[in-house]
């Protein structure tokens, strides 16, 4: 796994040489090789954005794995009955769907289940290639998944 | 306000058209104003030109949705001594979570300003870089600008 900071930081130097790259053609006089430079920041910030969100999921899914597993270890089948039912296995995690994963790890409908829906919102549009309607900024995103991560990381 | 369905995803609220041009409006207004303060700390530091001459075309999403056409938008250049040329460039109004961005070029740290204000009327420009990210950048003031022109490549 590489480290968000790590991912920031690549993203601050690529996005500016795109941007670099848009401002050089516009000042040549050549607009329409800017707005190719323009998409094709777009798409860098995209991909930025998809393999921060895989990680976040990949931590998803081992916090939900751990949690899980715990649960089933209850002596008291009154309490485990529940999660036996599920499948923390491998790959088998995936079987739940992402936004069901969110909410064992925090409470549905509340501030931090709505901020991780948002954020899978973004990479469903990203991933079926369609527009966003406002632009993304990777320097709050890495911020915010990083502050999810510790709170769903703190759930018992 | 008016809501834009897209596929499976969660209905995105839309500003309408009048809504969308105030917006812009306002977001004319902080740049200019966010201009005229690098402007005047430009000139403290001797050696240090403007030029708002060039413009960027500004055309985003919302605005094409709503039949707003593009609309030029001043570019802000500082030359300094030698060759060392820093530009700030309005990028987009509509950043989500923000009230616009401003890309910064020809400094040595990859920089940007977010306007992480409430609502029209304010402006609470702050800077990120890859060494204040994580504490929500850092407020624009004169010595964070005289900062960066300092590190003009």
């Amino acid at each position: 796994m590489i480290d968000e900071t790590s991912v920031a930081t690549a993203f601050f130097h690529s996005d500016r040489h795109f941007e670099d790259l848009v401002e050089g053609e516009h000042e040549r006089g050549e607009p329409e090789s800017g707005a190719v430079f323009s998409d094709l920041r777009k798409v860098n910030a995209a991909a930025y954005f998809m393999l921060l969100f895989s990680q976040f999921e990949d931590r998803v899914n081992q916090l939900c794995r751990d949690l899980i597993r715990r649960r089933k270890g209850a002596t008291s089948w009154e309490e485990r009955r529940v999660w036996d039912i599920l499948d923390e296995s491998g790959d088998r995690i995936r079987t739940i769907p992402f936004m069901n994963r969110a909410a064992l790890l925090t409470e549905k409908g509340a501030s931090t289940y709505n901020k991780i829906k948002e954020l899978h919102d973004i990479r469903n549009h990203l991933a079926h290639g369609r527009p966003l309607l406002q632009e993304e900024d990777f320097a709050l995103r890495v911020k915010e998944i990083q502050d999810i991560a510790r709170q769903m990381s703190e759930t018992p | 306000m008016a809501f834009l369905t897209v596929d499976d995803a969660e209905p995105e609220k839309v500003p309408t058209a009048e809504e969308a041009r105030a917006e812009i409006e306002d977001w004319k207004r902080r740049i200019a104003e966010l201009f005229a303060m690098i402007r005047s700390v430009a000139a403290g530091l001797g050696g240090w030109t403007a030029d708002d001459s060039r413009t960027s075309v500004i055309s985003e999403r919302i605005m094409q949705l709503r039949g707003i056409p593009a609309y030029p938008l001043s570019i802000l250049e500082l030359h300094g001594p030698g060759k060392a040329t820093v530009k700030f460039i309005p990028d987009a109004r509509w950043v989500s979570g923000t009230r616009g961005r401003v890309m910064i070029l020809g400094t040595r740290r990859p920089a940007r300003l977010l306007d992480l204000s409430e609502g029209p009327g304010t402006a609470d420009w702050r800077l990120f870089d890859p060494m204040t990210w994580q504490d929500g950048g850092v407020a624009l003031t004169a010595g964070a600008i005289a900062a960066l022109i300092g590190e003009a490549r």
